[in-house]
């Protein structure tokens, strides 16, 4: 108060100078403002009520157990008048703990917990959906490993874990380790996007060269929307006579691990990844099973695919220039003519759903933070199907965009946020604004709007494109 | 090309030994580049307590740990934010260099992506982590690039003498430097006695914002010159906007520090 007090008496306190005159034009007096000998009454810092108590972090940090999380509530609704509705009502919350074993070794576990209760208040006209217990609620474990340090230059990591390669912030290239969140599109924080997985992380250093092995233990897949849901993945498919059942994954054998290994070499104002991988593809094919009771039957299955990729960044002044590119060995890609495959009377193990396919991904983009506070990003993608049949579910050259703007305000308590994804010239976009207000240390509220617009019928997001939305998600720490 | 490393990474310290008897009557560049190479020592390890307070005298609290340490005229340097909770295990590493026509490298861990970032920071006007202090105040500034004068040569500050030094960006370069600063001058207290930043006065171009800095708890530390206390205000039109202040505890200067302590791996892993 004394500190408020202090203004009113003073609007224009001699002690502080009108920084609306140019500086280089005044006077010595001028200049010395605010910093008169022994400051007296107009000492700028006289009011500055710092008293903190200093804590002694060496205990904290020394300290072998460690707990904390949040709690969240998130809230959607979908504005579209034809399927207004309240989408989620979802209270979420997150533990994570943390156990240095010694200096060399510390165990890492969290999980959440979550409940969507939108499902029961929507439910008798909104939701039809049978598979949507994965996303109504669920008790989910996230990170669960070891991790050590073998020597000054050494270093392992065992158990479920995130492993995040590549340049791009939003492209899947060579970042092959983690499959991902998939079940809303454009909804999904980056925080979220990657799903752990167990593995094994081998890392070395040799001066500006790093070196990380990496074995896949788990292969849960990207997580995909289910029958029902508003970003339903299968929605072009789902019709009273096909029938998907649950997605079926790789086992834990031997002979599923899946294998990779980048090599990174670091040099000033930049570095180059060099990345190999043979894992599972983190995107499911269809699988066809036969006719049962007269209805079609599918499976999702996932099947190997080989990776060679480079990426690579660059800093020039206030920009970062990001590259990537892979080619991808035997994708499973979907035929658009299976249906009449099946129609036509072939067996079922002569239908042929998918086609093993060779692509190559390339991706440019440039990070921009010459404005004060203000990021730019822009990334554009290609994905290149090689030898394309007119058959296949996809185009021989597919586009996508990304473009985000985020600005900090009032010291960083307030962040705006434009994220826009424009896929393939016509077939629609992706627009969200956010704003994230950190109310205090521990609670931030976000409150935003998603836009899904598309014209063409043919395209992938044009199911989706009434699904427009306003959500908040308030977060408390601790 | 020196840096002024004036706040986190090397606190505000000045060599044993030095005084103003040691150079004779010294130009405004001479004693800026006394200051800038007193001795801070090769390593640096401190805990600090990064107060945010707004206009309302709200605060804002970080516990950051910083580790610091000299590669000959580069420098590296790593710190972890160790609370709030929502930014906890964050980490910022940058290599200086003292080469100009070496750019500084940069990262930033975020363990929310579990990602290390390279960040471009050309920029150095923006805000550090929300506080009063920028980039460059943080990483420094290149002394050459600017040009001081005395605006008084003698000015006793809180009983001790100081030399007072305004910098402006050398008119070759003044667009690059305050893009990439955001200062279009500075004004500098230097005490006389041990080459000290004691006070400082900047006006930042955008919003048209002056900002004051305060240094205080001066004592030796490990034989050293340190502040344990530094403040930084921001004022629009005569008014506080928001202040800073960072509290430094546990300083450790020429402790043994690990080479690979400086390393993305490193800040992956976290403390």
């Amino acid at each position: 108060m004394a500190w408020l007090f202090w203004f009113i008496l003073t609007p224009a306190p001699s002690g502080i100078a009108d920084a609306t005159a140019d500086p280089r034009n005044m006077g010595q007096e001028e200049m010395l403002d605010g910093f008169e000998e022994g400051f007296k009454e107009t000492d700028p810092f006289s009011d500055i009520d710092t008293s903190v108590p200093i804590q002694d972090l060496s205990q904290a940090e020394n300290s072998a157990f460690r707990i904390g999380g949040f709690v969240k509530l998130e809230s959607e609704y979908a504005f579209h008048k034809e399927d207004e509705k309240l989408s989620k009502l979802k209270p979420v919350l997150f533990i994570e703990t943390e156990y240095k074993i010694n200096e060399n070794y510390k165990a890492k576990a969290s999980g959440q917990a979550f409940y969507d209760a939108a499902y029961d208040i929507e439910a008798k006209d909104k939701y039809t959906g049978s598979n949507l217990d994965d996303e109504k609620n669920g008790i989910e474990l996230k990170d669960l490993y070891l991790d050590g340090k073998l020597g000054d230059f050494f270093s392992v990591r065992l158990g479920r874990q995130i492993i995040a390669w590549g340049d791009s912030d939003y492209a899947r290239i060579t970042d092959v380790i983690n499959p991902r969140d998939l079940t809303q599109p454009g909804l999904i924080d980056l925080e979220d996007a990657r799903l752990p997985v167990a593995a094994l992380r081998l890392s070395a250093l040799f001066e500006s060269w790093s070196v990380e092995v990496v074995t896949l233990h788990e292969h849960p897949g990207s997580r995909i929307s289910g029958k029902g849901s508003d970003f339903d993945y299968y929605t072009l498919l789902r019709n009273p006579g096909i029938s998907i059942n649950d997605k079926h994954t790789p086992d834990f054998g031997f002979e599923d691990t899946g294998v990779a290994l980048k090599v990174t070499h670091g040099f000033n104002g930049g570095d180059i990844s060099f990345v190999a991988a043979d894992t599972f593809d983190d995107q499911p094919y269809l699988r066809y099973n036969g006719i049962k009771n007269g209805i079609m039957v599918f499976t999702p299955e996932y099947d190997r695919v080989a990776t060679l990729g480079i990426s690579s960044s660059l800093v020039k002044g206030s920009s970062l220039f990001k590259v990537e590119t892979a080619f991808i060995k035997d994708k499973k890609i979907m035929r658009n003519d299976f249906l009449s495959q099946i129609s036509s009377g072939l067996a079922a193990s002569l239908v042929e759903t998918v086609s093993s396919q060779d692509r190559i991904l390339a991706l440019a983009g440039i990070e921009y933070t010459g404005f004060t506070d203000l990021r730019l990003s822009f990334e554009a993608q290609m994905i290149h199907t090689l030898n394309h049949q007119s058959y296949l579910s996809v185009k021989e050259n597919e586009y996508i965009s990304y473009f985000q703007a985020t600005k900090d305000l009032f010291n960083e308590t307030l962040e705006l946020d434009l994220f826009w994804v424009y896929m393939n010239p016509g077939d629609g976009n992706i627009i969200r604004l956010s704003g994230t207000w950190d109310i205090f240390d521990a609670l931030s509220v976000q409150a935003g709007i998603v836009f899904y617009e598309s014209v063409n019928a043919a395209s992938d997001i044009h199911p989706y494109k009434d699904r427009d939305r306003i959500f908040i998600r308030v977060k408390y720490s601790f | 090309m020196k840096k002024i490393l004036v706040i986190l990474m090397g606190c505000v310290v000045a060599a044993l030994g030095i005084t103003s008897t040691s150079v004779a009557d010294p130009t405004a560049f001479e004693v800026v580049k006394k200051m800038d190479t007193r001795e801070d020592g090769d390593t640096l390890t401190t805990d600090t307590l990064m107060i945010l307070i707004n206009k309302s005298n709200q605060k804002r609290i970080r516990n950051i740990k910083n580790i610091r340490k000299d590669y000959g005229l580069d420098t590296k340097g790593i710190i972890f934010f160790l609370s709030p909770a929502d930014v906890r295990n964050t980490a910022y590493m940058s290599y200086d260099f003292d080469d100009e026509v070496k750019e500084d490298d940069s990262w930033l861990y975020l363990p929310a992506l579990q990602k290390v970032k390279r960040i471009a920071s050309s920029d150095k006007s923006g805000s550090f982590m929300g506080s009063d202090f920028t980039y460059s105040d943080i990483n420094g500034i290149q002394i050459n690039d600017w040009e001081y004068t005395f605006v008084k040569e003698t000015f006793i500050l809180d009983g001790v003498d100081t030399w007072v030094v305004q910098g402006l960006p050398k008119s070759k370069v003044k667009d690059k430097v305050i893009e990439e600063t955001g200062y279009l001058k500075t004004m500098m207290w230097i005490r006389k006695d041990n080459y000290m930043l004691v006070k400082g006065k900047y006006w930042v171009k955008q919003g048209q914002k002056i900002k004051y800095f305060k240094a205080g708890e001066i004592k030796k530390t490990d034989d050293i010159w340190t502040a344990h206390e530094l403040t930084m205000i921001t004022t629009v039109k005569g008014k506080v906007e928001h202040s800073s202040v960072l509290k430094f505890s546990n300083v450790r200067y020429n402790t043994p520090i690990n080479d690979a302590t400086f390393t993305t791996r490193s800040m992956e892993r976290g403390l």
